[in-house]
């Protein structure tokens, strides 16, 4: 689905990402974990064309092509899809005329005809059901003074929405308390198909008990120095980013 | 009557001298002295070569207004008028004597009527401006006066007629807003580039327990500045909102001299501004709190956003409060930014085109100002208008 290989990439002058390989296979759960600074979000910014993020060597696929020219909207209308550590608020701009732009965007890319505001209000009432969000939500400014359960849940009715193909979660975990987490899983949960694959970035094993990982990354210094399966998220909590040190 | 039938502004008053018509208008216009460059409120509208160019002057024929409905003014006469407004023909309208503007007393002066509304009942009024002439030097004023425990409304438009160009409208307003009334005037006015640099220099008097709502939106190519002389007197209440959205190589802008003269007068003055590629926006607003007005409050602030990756949009903010009465509440603020990346990048992260995404941030900013209006049909205009504006802009990436 997505093959990251060789890719060196450098924020502000710095290089960050030092050679990393890794391969996204389709339908699959990934997860990256790794130390603070070790290039985990700098990775998934990378693969989004982040305006930050200079790739100096290497290369992404996706669907058999290089990315790297491509705008990240161009990414995104073909499926690439980034929740964000911390969404950005933007006042002025409705989140439900937002919605509604991204997703027609998106159907006119696919050739599909756009959605009027009745039948996009219509498929957000039952979204928004889902996650628990109320429903005047979506006629705020985007992200504007939402609280950090909010924002997520924002995050994940947009991925739900878009329905994209891959699904980038940058700490999706981080400042949630135990039922926003979960509410936010069983979203995350309800779109897992054999067609879509996630790449899970995170700090903590405690998401990763609701969504189940096929494969734990480990990132250090720029580059993927561990794969493993879901058990080495248990040698990760009983001994720390050290177990990489030991077997290398 | 006019007798010159070419020249500049100067030499058109200069003709009026030696007729000896509106002696006072002119001492004070000389006392003023003609604006230049370096005159404070048209430091950075390049007034010099407006006030040096030649042009053909406008007589303004006798025309029996036909009923309408709406006010029309073509080239600065009455056309149409609906039957339910009064609205005559002054010669010899009255000015007020401590205007900042020289060209307030100018327009007065080189005004040989005056145009004179009076609004006795609670009404709705369209007025519509269009420019025909080309290379023209016109000059009108209108008198409004609306008065004691009457509401009303005044929406003004602006037409130029595809071949005008070059022309220099000098027109202006003095209002009464007398006690207890109330006035809200929204002004949708969208100037195209090649067309005609437009001068409006008022003067507004806001009576006792009277309320002014001033709504503005100025957007386009073309160039523009309104100078205000704004009087409060006790318990009036002023809004002031001003939405500017210039383009190509236009100067728009509001010159703003408020003064609280009465206790309890309160004030809002919000400002928002949109200068894309080379263009200049102008926001000069003093806010004067006089002895006499204590207990009143003011709250100025302008905000603005330059568009132009190139660095060729340019944004004069000057907010001033000048205060003479220890009891009151006060705050003024400015700022100049230009969109966020954050937000566009956020946006674009959805699949929203860059144009889309960049359109719906600069929507985003104007939108508090526009949703001022109640009228939808209004609205529906000024967001034509804007869209209008928007589109003719460059789209630099």
């Amino acid at each position: 689905m997505l093959e990251i290989k060789n890719l060196y990439a450098e924020i502000e002058g710095k290089s960050i990402l030092k050679g990393l390989n890794l391969t996204l296979e389709k339908g699959k759960v990934h997860a990256i974990m790794g130390p603070n600074g070790s290039g985990k979000s700098t990775l998934s910014k990378a693969i989004v064309g982040h305006y930050e993020v200079k790739v100096t060597d290497g290369d992404i696929i996706y669907k058999g092509n290089s990315i790297l020219e491509m705008e990240a909207d161009e990414r995104a209308l073909e499926g690439i899809f980034m929740s964000f550590q911390n969404p950005i608020e933007v006042p002025g701009v409705n989140n439900a005329y937002f919605l509604r732009t991204a997703l027609n965007a998106k159907r006119e890319h696919e050739g599909k005809t756009q959605l009027n505001a009745a039948e996009f209000l219509k498929l957000m009432r039952v979204q928004l059901e889902q996650l628990g969000m109320k429903k005047d939500m979506i006629q705020r400014s985007l992200n504007d003074g939402f609280s950090g359960g909010e924002k997520k849940r924002n995050e994940i009715l947009q991925m739900e929405i878009l329905q994209p193909s891959v699904i980038i979660l940058d700490e999706i975990d981080s400042g949630l308390d135990i039922d926003a987490l979960k509410a936010v899983a069983e979203g995350i949960n309800r779109i897992k198909s054999p067609e879509r694959t996630f790449l899970v970035i995170t700090h903590y094993s405690r998401i990763l008990d609701y969504i189940k990982p096929d494969y734990i990354h480990i990132l250090q210094d720029g580059q993927i120095v561990k794969t493993g399966g879901p058990e080495l998220v248990e040698a990760l909590e009983a001994e720390g980013y050290k177990i990489v040190g030991k077997e290398s | 009557m006019k007798t010159l039938s070419k020249g500049t502004l100067v030499d058109l008053l200069k003709s009026y001298r030696t007729e000896t018509r509106q002696t006072d208008a002119l001492e004070h216009f000389d006392t003023l002295g003609l604006p230049g460059n370096k005159t404070e409120q048209y430091r950075h509208f390049s007034i010099k070569p407006i006030l040096a160019k030649s042009y053909t002057i406008a007589n303004i024929p006798n025309v029996t207004p036909q009923s309408g409905e709406y006010i029309e003014i073509v080239d600065g006469v009455v056309v149409r008028v609906p039957d339910s407004i009064t609205l005559t023909i002054e010669t010899a309208p009255q000015f007020d004597d401590s205007h900042f503007d020289a060209l307030y007393y100018a327009g007065h002066a080189a005004s040989e009527t005056c145009i004179a509304i009076t609004v006795t009942n609670d009404v709705k009024i369209k007025i519509h401006h269009r420019i025909t002439q080309s290379e023209a030097l016109l000059t009108y004023r209108i008198a409004l006066n609306v008065e004691k425990n009457v509401h009303a409304q005044v929406y003004e438009t602006f037409e130029n007629s595809s071949q005008a160009e070059g022309s220099l409208v000098l027109y202006g307003y003095d209002i009464n807003v007398n006690a207890y009334a109330t006035l809200q005037w929204i002004r949708n006015q969208s100037i195209e580039d090649k067309h005609n640099v437009l001068l409006g220099s008022h003067q507004i008097t806001v009576a006792d327990n009277a309320a002014m709502k001033l709504r503005t939106y100025d957007f386009g190519a073309g160039s523009a500045l309104h100078l205000y002389k704004i009087d409060l007197q006790e318990h009036a209440d002023l809004q002031s909102t001003h939405l500017v959205y210039a383009t190509s190589h236009a100067a728009r802008g509001n010159v703003l001299h408020i003064s609280h003269r009465g206790r309890y007068s309160k004030s809002v003055q919000e400002a928002k501004y949109i200068i894309n590629d080379h263009a200049t926006g102008i926001f000069d607003g003093l806010i004067k709190i006089e002895h006499d007005a204590k207990f009143s409050s003011t709250r100025q602030n302008s905000k603005a956003m330059l568009l132009s990756a190139h660095g060729g949009a340019r944004m004069y903010a000057k907010p001033q409060l000048e205060i003479y009465t220890d009891e009151l509440e006060a705050s003024h603020g400015s700022s100049t930014g230009q969109l966020d990346e954050k937000q566009i990048f956020y946006l674009r992260s959805r699949g929203i085109s860059i144009i889309e995404a960049k359109k719906m941030l600069i929507l985003a900013f104007a939108h508090e100002l526009m949703e001022y209006v109640e009228d939808e049909i209004i609205i529906q205009e000024i967001e034509t208008a804007f869209d209008v504006a928007h589109n003719s802009a460059s789209k630099e990436k």
